[in-house]
């Protein structure tokens, strides 16, 4: 009957201590899973933030290029063609060459003020800006010019954001 | 008497059991953040080499070269899809002493903007050089992404002084097929004992035979021929398998179609003016036209009589429209 008493006793105790090593390894889990929404949560924006950085490096450098690209570049120097600008605004199949851009705007400062949009889907968030000549070709008596205003060449960007649900 | 056995204490098993587990789940989480990482990583590369390759392009120069040293062993494929404008998919993927050396590649990068002739390499240190494409105006950059040790056995005048103006290290001019160093491929001009071959086809009203003509490529195993035309081209074909330059020039044609409407509708905002470009601007169109019949694939050549005729016309014009 001791025996018996003892072994009942033992096994209590032997649940007991199974519970509680249950319960120490559910805590441990819930800790680790805290920590690892938090770490992962921070991983994310930090991709976004790499994504972002991507996005306005690549705004940065298309402003130089776009200045030496056939549908942009004048006849002679580093300037903008006006004349193109015009066509260039009307074409839909050069959509596909912007993709990852949200705007492209020539915007003329001086002497007068005048915005030619080449380029818009979507809501630009970030713009980059570069001074740049915005020159058209004129003829007179058999001279030819280039007749040049001051200009902003403006490219924006979307920034990618955190989306909540 | 009782005998007592020897009895492994439950806690003992149930720790066992349990440090197990634990140990297989860490194993397995820093197995797989190391996988993400390191495919995180690859990705970030190629979204930051594409727009490296960015300043590279813009120089009004007539060609630009510069080397970009990979951090790591890697490994790049480009691969090309046309449909309009097109795009280029780049992959990479990074060496690793830890678990897999070589696992899967990154996210791939879409890049539209550029026309980058390469083929599947791998190395640590890229070559890149660019030339502007003109038909006869310019009609985008194109570049060259380079890895391995190119030889040019005696090259013509041209292609040798840009060599030595690039001056890049692994591309080496020499006179004879036995100069060259052993693993590099071997390029030759008027003769087939190299792994490429030019073949300059331009006998008549040429600057140079190298004007336009073939490459025969019998790098791998099978012998492959295209057509080029300009230098931009015989080197985009000299770099790139067959696939991917043929997929290229019809993007190339796709974006001459589209640039000549432009120059089209330039001619016409010049003739309001006064400048007597309504020639040309039947001659863009009809260039245009050539260029959107190449889309879909045959002889680049082809087009060389119409961008002529653009080129004399737009010459003999009081206002330049290019």
């Amino acid at each position: 009957m001791d025996n018996n008493k003892k072994i009942i006793y033992m096994a209590r105790k032997a649940q007991l201590k199974i519970q509680e090593t249950a319960f120490m390894l559910l805590a441990l889990a819930l800790l680790f899973a805290i920590l690892f929404i938090f770490y992962s949560n921070y991983q994310v924006r930090q991709v976004y933030a790499a994504k972002n950085n991507r996005l306005e490096e690549q705004a940065i450098s298309l402003l130089d290029k776009f200045m030496a690209m056939p549908e942009f570049s004048c006849l002679h120097g580093a300037c903008i063609d006006e004349d193109k600008l015009y066509a260039l605004r009307n074409m839909s199949a050069y959509n596909d060459l912007w993709k990852g851009i949200v705007r492209i705007q020539v915007v003329r400062i001086y002497p007068k003020s005048e915005t030619i949009t080449i380029y818009q889907k979507g809501k630009p968030e970030v713009s980059y800006a570069s001074f740049v000549p915005l020159c058209r070709t004129l003829q007179q008596e058999g001279y030819t010019w280039q007749q040049c205003s001051l200009a902003k060449l403006l490219v924006s960007v979307e920034n990618v954001k955190l989306e909540r649900r | 008497m009782t005998e007592k056995k020897a009895q492994i204490p439950f806690q003992f098993v149930f720790a066992i059991i349990v440090g197990a587990v634990i140990l297989f789940l860490a194993l397995f989480a820093v197995s797989r953040y190391m996988n993400i990482q390191r495919y995180q990583y690859d990705t970030e590369l190629a979204a930051k080499l594409s727009v490296l390759l960015n300043p590279i392009e813009s120089s009004i120069a007539s060609a630009v070269a510069t080397r970009i040293d990979l951090p790591v062993q890697t490994r790049m494929q480009l691969s090309c899809v046309y449909s309009g404008i097109g795009r280029e998919d780049l992959k990479i993927a990074t060496f690793s002493t830890f678990g897999k050396k070589w696992q899967e590649y990154g996210a791939t990068q879409n890049i539209y903007n550029k026309y980058v002739f390469s083929k599947f390499q791998e190395g640590k240190v890229l070559y890149v050089f660019s030339k502007p494409f003109e038909m006869p105006f310019k009609v985008a950059d194109l570049t060259y992404a380079v890895m391995q040790d190119y030889c040019f056995v005696n090259p013509p005048d041209k292609v040798l002084s840009e060599l030595n103006e690039l001056n890049m290290s692994n591309m080496h001019a020499v006179y004879r097929l036995g100069e060259c160093r052993k693993g590099s491929r071997t390029v030759c001009f008027q003769n087939s004992a190299c792994e490429i071959n030019v073949y300059g086809q331009c006998f008549g009203l040429c600057e140079d035979i190298y004007d336009y003509g073939i490459v025969e490529n019998r790098a791998d195993s099978k012998v492959e021929i295209v057509y080029y035309l300009g230098l931009p081209l015989m080197y985009a074909a000299v770099f790139s398998d067959s696939e991917m330059y043929k997929c290229n020039v019809q993007r190339l044609m796709s974006r001459l179609s589209l640039v000549s409407k432009l120059y089209a509708e330039k001619s016409k905002l010049l003739d309001a003016r006064g400048c007597g470009t309504g020639k040309l601007r039947e001659k863009m169109s009809v260039l245009s036209t050539q260029a959107s019949y190449l889309t879909k694939g045959g002889n680049i050549q082809m087009i060389n009589d119409f961008v002529k005729q653009a080129e004399n016309e737009n010459n003999g014009l009081v206002c330049r429209v290019f």
